[in-house]
């Protein structure tokens, strides 16, 4: 493939994502005027505001909720990780007891999916509801992920287990110093999935928490998003206000930063090589 | 981590038999909601408020009251807050963005003080309405308010099956506490007008307090400004007149459209038409719209001029921003109910300019107007009911309930409404315009656990509500009731089956509109709708008129 | 070992297999108001559905399946490509802004992909408007039942390529440098290098992957489509899904929703345990091997 094909296509595809995200922030910074002028979507703001950010931000709601989002995310991350990692390599080890059933669980968790009253009611038993256990307990082993990561866990060289169990290390010292630094790549993608899950769940914390003082911002948003109206615009006069589309779009802005500032963290670990000097040393 | 205490399936179980009915107030009672049994209900007396005098009175056929300004100074109803401390809760859903909790919100806090009581509200996004609440009754942790999801705002059911015997087990018969002249212990409520409260009647009692609307519904809104500007005349006097309207205002260069959807033509057709509000009870049958001939040939003509290009070409879609494009001058009618008023003044951007009145429909073949349908949600948005309590507990409820139904004109409703002057809105132009900080502090959805009776009131713009006003006046007298829910009738199949009824005709009729089926396809549409309920929904339906002897 | 998988074990006990036993409802007319328990039996009524043929039924099973070879063709390979393409830069730099920018999209919910893709390509939208100024014609790509199905696909990709990317960007990160050194010194060129070293250090991921897609393959984007059926009609967008919801839920009948996700779930068995027979056939370990080393 020529440098030049190779460039234009990445060029297009970066486009074709940077263009809707530049209406999203342009729209989040527009007046009523450009607005309704422009059909709701502004690329190009002819007047730009920040009343929008600052109705947010002081509203009493939206920075709390942040905050909610950001706990769930590092506590339900932290669990997750664990959990997940031990069970994966629990079950990439052969010959541990319980080790096929157990597998065929994960996998069947996959295919079959409980409905959301039986949900409710097991964690309404538990005495989950209302607080953030609610939200994070349930979403701490994700099926899928288990899976993903034994697979890669299969995949190390045997021969560095190997030689680590002739040293004499035991199964703990095997999976903490040659297992878990050799894994650091596919971690972070897992973690990555656990943290954009985690932050991304709405639906759960619908169900499980009555008090809105306790909802994650992904809630939030969403009563901003499907709920087409604020409140009492068939009673009251709004005309002042800053607009509903641009309090949507910057209510997206604001849940979409946060969790973008952890990618970084992630790319690191892709670097080349990590497995080799390891094998070799 | 501590792995958390396992449940055993044994206590799953029990947990979901209590979220079950008593096994005696099963089947056996489920006959407990018949037509005779809520017809003979000892309904509130009604008794008008006499607190503040409308600018413009209503009549008692439903024209509302309306107010060209707030009354100046407000009337201040309660001296004393109507509740004794503690804790009441309530299940409300919402429209609007979350508003903010408690610890942050002054408007709840001064809720609390005036209300005398700790309100604790759960919120539920209203698009989320129905299967939240479906949770809540499976856990059978109820709150002492609940707003039930038979109906979502604009009174579509929620299709869950069942309510009037789930009624009859968690929840308080109110007939002894409001029924007759015993409602004039909460003068409020007893303002409701019967109409809203008969819509509360299960089980041969008043089940709830209902949250009382206009039955002038739906209406036609037209972008006077942009039309005359056109020079076109406004007022078409036949269907052939309306069509020629449309052609002459569309100009799809310009993104200009006379409709913003083909469903408001069908609506707009039919009552041209003389068609079915919803049913039609006549000569001893009852016909469902969708098996109208009056149905076929609106849609038949909708497609014709959705062909010619006369809708605004992206309606078809979910969530289409009707009322932006409205603003906007991209489409020039929308049909609205009469409560959406305000909000095209606050959100056009035609400035000064900016004019809309409602357009009356002509008959189709010209010679005077149409006869308007009235509200298919009839005369109450939704209504809310009370987990069972001892009396003395049911009467501080309807104290509270007493309070949240003040009505217009007083200070109790005013703050309700929009807060505190200076914190949450200032007076301009005799009407409150809220700050960002009301907006989203009184957003608490408590509008929808009781309400006052609704009136016309434009704020800040008098002639609008003299418009509204004028427009409800003419054509109220004479306007078609959907007889179903006049006669108060209750079907639990139709209840359940609504939504997925309701989709077999949009769907069908936005495929032959769009060109995707041909007109026959409405026979089609038909044999599906009977097939998937209509039928038993017509044989619920039947006997009650027959028992009730509805002519 | 034991020890290791006990939390995960107990979690996944809890909170899946025991609300999973909620699914009997699958088997009862189930009703929010009764309950789990009081709700009446009725046998197997919820999957008559299955067997007795409705058209509207089988129209949604085709859709489904076209839908679902769409994006298996489209979808899951786009970013495998995706990734070959990011992993031959040299910069580091650009690499990481490019990763960045393309997995924004998949933080937006439907409702909002589609409003975007509604303003943009929509009748009344800045590229219709254009066309429409300089009387060229119009190109209905939202709300056109013809195109609906490559519409749904494209929005899948748009939100989720640059996401589904990052795994296979995490394999390849595993092989070998020195195995590109070698192959350079023997002469081989890049294109050989992809066949013989990248390709094959990526398929066990593929192959993952690929039979993990296919236990879900009956499951093609409910909230999207149902978003969107109103703009084009059933007909072309009803899937199995949304069979469900319009027919079942939305009526209170839960239980079809269970009985169908039972027999979805069945088939998703059928179609795992064939892909890893399959996958073993060609030496892969698939999702699970007989004999664990």
């Amino acid at each position: 493939m020529t440098k030049a094909l190779k460039g234009a296509l990445l060029t297009l595809c970066c486009a074709l994502v940077v263009v809707p995200f530049l209406g999203i922030v342009a729209t989040s910074v527009s007046t009523r005027e450009d607005i309704v002028r422009n059909g709701g979507f502004v690329l190009i703001p002819r007047e730009i505001t920040f009343a929008a950010y600052r109705a947010l931000l002081t509203g009493g709601v939206v920075p709390r909720a942040v905050g909610v989002s950001v706990f769930i995310t590092l506590v339900g991350t932290a669990l997750s990780l664990v959990a997940t990692t031990l069970l994966a390599y629990g079950l990439s080890r052969p010959g541990s007891f319980g080790h096929r059933p157990v597998l065929m669980l994960v996998v069947a968790a996959l295919l079959f999916t409980p409905g959301i009253i039986p949900g409710y009611l097991t964690v309404s038993e538990l005495g989950l509801l209302d607080t953030y256990w609610a939200v994070i307990l349930p979403a701490v082993v994700n099926a899928f992920n288990v899976v993903i990561l034994r697979a890669f866990f299969m995949e190390l060289p045997s021969e560095l287990l190997e030689s680590a169990r002739i040293d004499g290390a035991s199964d703990g010292q095997t999976f903490v110093r040659i297992v878990l630094p050799l894994s650091k790549a596919v971690l972070s993608v897992i973690g990555l999935f656990y943290a954009v899950g985690y932050w991304n769940a709405f639906f759960s914390a619908l169900l499980y928490l009555n008090d809105s003082a306790k909802w994650p911002v992904q809630l939030v948003l969403r009563t901003y998003v499907v709920n087409q109206t604020q409140l009492g615009v068939d009673q009251v006069g709004t005309a002042n206000l800053p607009p509903q589309e641009a309090l949507q779009m910057a209510i997206l802005v604001v849940s979409i930063v946060p969790i973008l500032l952890i990618y970084p963290f992630v790319q690191r670990h892709f670097t080349k090589g990590v497995l080799v000097g390891a094998v070799k040393g | 981590m501590n792995p958390p205490p396992t449940v055993t399936r044994r206590t799953l179980l029990a947990g979901a038999a209590a979220a079950g009915l008593l096994t005696a107030c099963g089947s056996g009672d489920a006959n407990k909601n018949t037509a005779e049994a809520n017809q003979g209900v000892n309904l509130p007396k009604y008794t008008p408020s006499t607190v503040v005098k409308p600018d413009l009175p209503g009549t008692p056929e439903g024209v509302l009251d309306a107010f060209l300004t707030y009354p100046e100074p407000p009337v201040k109803q309660f001296t004393a807050a109507p509740g004794k401390g503690g804790t009441v809760s309530a299940f409300v859903l919402t429209g609007s963005p979350v508003p903010p909790p408690k610890g942050n919100n002054p408007f709840w806090q001064e809720l609390d003080r005036r209300l005398g009581v700790d309100l604790q509200l759960t919120i539920t996004p209203s698009g989320e309405m129905a299967t939240k609440f479906s949770t809540l009754i499976a856990g059978d942790d109820l709150p002492d308010l609940i707003v039930p999801a038979l109906f979502l705002p604009n009174g579509v059911p929620a299709g869950i099956g069942n309510l009037p015997q789930w009624m009859a087990t968690k929840c308080t018969d109110l007939t002894k506490f409001v029924g007759g002249d015993s409602v004039k212990e909460y003068p409020n409520l007893a303002a409701i007008p019967t109409a809203a409260w008969r819509q509360c009647v299960y089980n041969g009692g008043v089940y709830g307090v209902p949250v009382p609307r206009g039955v002038a519904g739906t209406l036609v809104f037209r972008r006077d400004d942009v039309i005359g500007g056109l020079g076109v005349d406004p007022d078409p006097k036949s269907f052939t007149e309306f069509r020629e309207m449309c052609r002459k205002v569309t100009d799809a260069k310009a993104n200009r459209w006379a409709c913003v959807n083909a469903g408001m033509l069908v609506f707009i057709i039919q009552q041209m038409l003389g068609g079915a509000n919803d049913w039609r009870w006549a000569d001893g049958k009852l016909v469902h719209q969708v098996e109208t001939e009056e149905f076929k040939k609106a849609v038949s003509d909708a497609a014709a001029m959705f062909k010619e290009g006369l809708v605004h070409p992206d309606s078809f879609a979910s969530n289409a921003p009707v009322k932006r494009w409205f603003g906007a001058g991209e489409a020039l009618l929308i049909a609205d109910r009469y409560t959406a008023w305000p909000q095209f003044y606050n959100e056009n951007i035609a400035g000064a300019a900016f004019a809309i009145s409602p357009m009356r429909i002509p008959t189709y073949d010209g010679g005077g107007l149409a006869k308007v349908w009235q509200s298919n949600a009839g005369s109450t948005n939704n209504f809310t009911v009370f987990k069972k309590a001892d009396d003395g507990r049911i009467r501080d409820l309807l104290k509270l309930c007493d309070y949240l139904a003040a009505p217009f004109g007083t200070e109790e409703y005013l703050f309700r409404r929009y807060g505190q002057p200076g914190t949450h809105y200032t007076m301009q132009n005799g009407g409150p315009v809220p700050n960002q900080a009301g907006v989203a502090q009184t957003a608490l959805g408590i509008r929808y656990i009781v309400d006052a009776p609704d009136v016309i009131y434009i704020p800040g713009r008098p002639e609008a509500t003299k418009l509204s006003y004028d427009y409800q006046k003419a054509i109220v007298p004479d306007s078609v009731p959907n007889p179903v829910v006049a006669g108060g009738l209750f079907s639990d199949e139709w209840s359940r089956k609504q939504p997925v009824l309701g989709g077999i005709v949009s769907n069908g009729q936005n495929d032959i509109i769009a060109g995707r089926q041909p007109l026959s396809y409405v026979d089609e549409m038909r044999a599906q709708w009977k097939a998937q309920g209509g039928e038993q929904v017509r044989k619920d339906f039947t006997a009650q008129f027959e028992k009730l002897g509805i002519k | 070992m034991i020890f290791a998988i006990l939390p995960g074990l107990l979690l996944l006990l809890t909170f899946h297999y025991l609300p999973l036993l909620g699914n009997v409802i699958a088997f009862k007319d189930f009703q929010p108001y009764l309950g789990l328990v009081d709700s009446p039996w009725s046998g197997l009524t919820n999957f008559r559905v299955l067997v007795e043929g409705d058209p509207y039924f089988l129209n949604a099973l085709q859709n489904t399946v076209v839908i679902m070879l769409l994006q298996i063709l489209v979808v899951f390979t786009v970013p495998i490509a995706l990734a070959l393409l990011l992993d031959s830069l040299i910069s580091e730099r650009l690499k990481r802004v490019v990763q960045t920018v393309l997995y924004l999209p998949h933080f937006l919910s439907w409702v909002i992909v589609i409003a975007i893709f509604n303003e943009l390509l929509g009748g009344s939208g800045p590229l219709n408007s254009f066309l429409r100024r300089h009387d060229l014609g119009t190109i209905d790509i939202v709300g056109n039942a013809a195109v609906f199905k490559e519409l749904v696909t494209g929005q899948v990709l748009w939100k989720e390529a640059g996401w589904a990317m990052i795994l296979f960007l995490a394999a390849l990160s595993r092989i070998d440098p020195h195995l590109y050194e070698a192959s350079s010194v023997d002469g081989a060129g890049k294109a050989r290098q992809l066949w013989h070293i990248t390709l094959p250090g990526l398929r066990s991921v593929i192959v993952l992957l690929l039979i993990l897609r296919l236990g879900d393959a009956l499951t093609v984007g409910f909230e999207q489509i149902l978003l969107q059926q109103q703009a084009v009609g059933l007909g072309t967008s009803e899937v199995l899904d949304t069979y469900v919801y319009n027919n079942g839920v939305v009526a209170g009948d839960w239980g079809v929703g269970a009985a169908i996700g039972l027999v979805k779930g069945l088939i998703g068995v059928v179609l795992v345990l064939g892909a890893n027979k399959v996958a073993h056939l060609f030496g892969e370990p698939g999702l699970y091997q007989k004999d664990p080393r």
